[in-house]
């Protein structure tokens, strides 16, 4: 007959067993990349994560619409679509919502936010409603999320915000455009807007503006990619293609030199997302369905995606993703969203600790 | 120095080659002649009755301001009212060359909760800059100053002739005239931008396939259909009893707001009933006929609005019966808007596209 002793020994071996075959199953497990999925019939996303393979891990509600994402350790943030003022932590060990962080009353987001490298603050570009000045929103990271400040941007219309390799650097796309939510989209200083990357230093506080540049008028600057060597690709959409005409929205930064990146084929005056891996960038246009693969300057490939309204891209050296409105197309496979939802233009890589 | 290091033109992915569409070429040819008849029979018709009615205020208002005597401010509110009407019509078209710049509200913004045009016409009034209102005065000036809000404005005070005020309520009017016959022209079968439009099922510089014509469309209807709910409708009269603000309503000084709604519902009838237009034609490749049931509805919302004798104020001011009438209707609405962002494209098995319709 079994002791106690022998007993609990066995049970505990038994829930050790239990407890690492929970661990094995976390949802988490194999998620490589993270994309939104928004409902047509009630306006909210999901943030549907992936494994490189292509296999659905998890979606996760949301309760507002999503757009772009930030990851930092275990921590995952949902941003927003603008002007959304509310984004989600969620932690990545389980794949549930840890908290949800809502703006000051008198601000909106625009989509977009990046951790430092130490994971103690996060930066999150930010709407002044009652000036409709750009800035950033800077959150401190601990046990909970909790705004600690801010700091206000030369333009109007931030939108993507990265952080540069490695320094706590952090590149911002002032696409220059005056918006309010009570009146929609529409832009409020169409004839005199202009757009810039600035950079700012969060150990020092500075901020150094690239400026504007010729070529970019009528442009309003939203996304961007750093690489490996320190290349900044810029992409920007003109929603005026009358006035534009196919003017170039595609750069590349390398120090203080600006050039326009050619293609040889059309954008569409439109860049719907850019992510960079290696000494190569992806760019994509949901407006002519191409997938733009850039070194530097140097043109790899233009493809044409096969994709309706190719937008969010994922890139890593083992991860490859593309996704339009109802296909996400993953490392060569193809995943349809789910019913009667559709991918938003914005993914993200999954970062393994 | 800059190297092609190599270019190709690849798929990614084994969908289909060049711009996606799941169409066959003979279903896209349908749409296309759909499009091209809402077009001659909807939207271009549309643009010129407000661009006959800019075009008249205008003139009255121009024979007003001289000051001799001959004018009239009464009929010159009507033909206010016209045009305001028509452009309530003509914005349902949320698409194309109306898109373009600030989009529809260069015609009218609204709403405005932070006052834009009340403090563009209160800065215009006090500066009395002499540039703008010459000819072409007002071209790359504010929406808040150049569009329909701010004419209401000026021309529902005490407008006297022979004054700035006037003269800029005309120029705000000759401003819109030209804006909206712009429209009529850019809609004229043989221009540019008609041409593209005219060939999308082909494929052009400016649409990859017929799709894209067709979502962009829609979503612009889309558009149309909320704001028709949440601010035409809601804004002014809330969701429940007690919530209804006055001062939230639109064309408060023309007091020109539920004969919006009336034309906006009507609209939406007539859209969807243009003969052999998009929706008459789409059943033809298994398209929804669901729009046969909401034009209907929607006629009968408009019929019953055309008879009503109180103002949206007095609705407002009263919330009775009928602005709980009204709140029904704003439900209805939402039929409608699930039709146009995903009913019918579904039917014709496409994707909506709405998660990219508003950039970012």
């Amino acid at each position: 007959m079994e002791t106690r002793r022998q007993f609990l020994q066995k049970l505990t071996l038994a829930l050790g067993v239990i407890a690492c075959s929970t661990r094995a199953a976390l949802p988490a497990a194999g998620a490589r990349y993270v994309g939104v999925e928004t409902s047509a019939e009630t306006g909210m996303s999901k943030a549907s994560f992936f494994a490189a393979s292509g296999e659905r891990t998890k979606s996760v509600q949301l309760d507002f619409r999503a757009h772009g994402f930030a990851q930092h350790a275990h921590l995952q943030i949902v941003f927003p679509r603008r002007p959304g003022n509310r984004f989600a932590v969620i932690d990545m060990r389980t794949l549930e919502i840890r908290a949800v962080v809502t703006a000051p009353e008198d601000r909106h987001f625009y989509g977009h936010g990046a951790f430092t490298v130490d994971g103690q603050h996060l930066l999150v570009t930010e709407n002044n409603l009652a000036t409709l000045g750009g800035s950033i929103g800077i959150y401190e990271v601990g046990e909970t999320i909790r705004r600690v400040g801010q700091r206000d941007l030369p333009r109007p219309g931030p939108h993507e915000l990265i952080r540069a390799r490695d320094s706590d650097r952090f590149l911002v796309a002032l696409g220059g455009l005056e918006t309010h939510p009570d009146y929609g989209r529409t832009p409020l200083n169409l004839d005199s807007f202009r757009s810039e990357i600035v950079v700012f230093d969060f150990a020092t506080g500075t901020m150094d503006g690239l400026g504007v540049w010729n070529g970019s008028e009528g442009v309003s600057l939203r996304h961007l990619a750093e690489d490996d060597q320190g290349r900044v690709y810029v992409g920007g959409q003109s929603q005026d293609r009358a006035a534009v005409g196919n003017a170039n929205v595609l750069w590349c930064v390398t120090g203080d030199a600006i050039e326009a990146v050619e293609i040889g084929a059309d954008l569409g005056s439109y860049v719907s997302s850019v992510a960079a891996s290696g000494s190569q960038a992806v760019v994509t246009s949901k407006q002519t369905g191409l997938v733009v693969t850039i070194d530097g300057h140097d043109l790899v490939s233009v493809s044409v995606s096969g994709i309706d309204g190719a937008s969010a891209v994922g890139l890593s050296a083992n991860v490859r993703a593309v996704s339009g409105f109802n296909t996400l197309w993953i490392n060569g496979k193809n995943v349809a969203a789910l019913t009667a939802h559709e991918f938003d233009n914005h993914g993200a890589l999954i970062a393994l600790e | 120095m800059r190297r092609l290091a190599l270019v190709s033109m690849i798929m990614c992915a084994p969908i289909s080659a060049g711009a996606v569409s799941t169409l066959t070429p003979d279903e896209a040819q349908i749409l296309q002649e759909g499009l091209i008849r809402t077009a001659d029979d909807f939207i271009l018709p549309a643009y010129e009755a407000q661009a006959f009615a800019a075009t008249t205020m205008t003139d009255l208002l121009g024979a007003y301001c001289d000051g001799d005597g001959e004018g009239d401010i009464e009929a010159t509110r009507e033909a206010y009212a016209a045009t305001f009407l028509a452009w309530q019509r003509a914005s349902v078209i949320q698409y194309g060359p109306i898109a373009e710049a600030e989009g529809p509200m260069r015609v009218q913004l609204w709403p405005d909760p932070k006052g834009f045009t009340r403090r563009a016409v209160r800065s215009a009034l006090r500066a009395e800059d002499p540039a703008l209102i010459e000819d072409g005065g007002l071209d790359g000036r504010s929406i808040a100053l150049t569009g329909l809000t701010a004419l209401e404005h000026l021309l529902f005070s005490d407008l006297e002739p022979d004054t700035y005020a006037c003269d800029l309520a005309t120029a705000i009017s000759k401003f819109q005239t030209n804006l909206a016959q712009e429209l009529v022209l850019e809609w004229l079968p043989g221009s540019a931008f008609r041409d593209d439009f005219d060939t999308a099922a082909k494929g052009n510089a400016r649409y990859v396939n017929v799709d894209t014509v067709v979502r962009e469309f829609l979503s612009g209807s889309v558009v149309y259909v909320d704001r028709l709910r949440k601010f035409k409708l809601l804004r002014g009269l809330g969701t429940e009893p007690g919530a209804a603000r006055i001062e939230r309503i639109e064309a408060r000084k023309s007091d020109l707001g539920l004969q919006s709604i009336e034309v906006s519902f009507r609209t939406l009838r007539d859209l969807y009933d243009t003969p052999f237009g998009l929706f008459d034609v789409a059943p033809d490749i298994g398209g929804s006929t669901d729009y046969f049931l909401l034009g209907e509805t929607a006629s009968s919302i408009a019929d019953t609005l055309a008879v009503e004798t109180r103002s949206l104020s007095d609705v407002v001011l009263e919330d009775g019966a009928q602005a709980a009438e009204l709140r029904r209707y704003a439900d209805l609405v939402l039929y409608h808007e699930s039709f146009l962002k995903t009913g019918f494209l579904a039917s014709i098995g496409l994707s909506a596209g709405f998660t990219s319709a508003d950039g970012d």
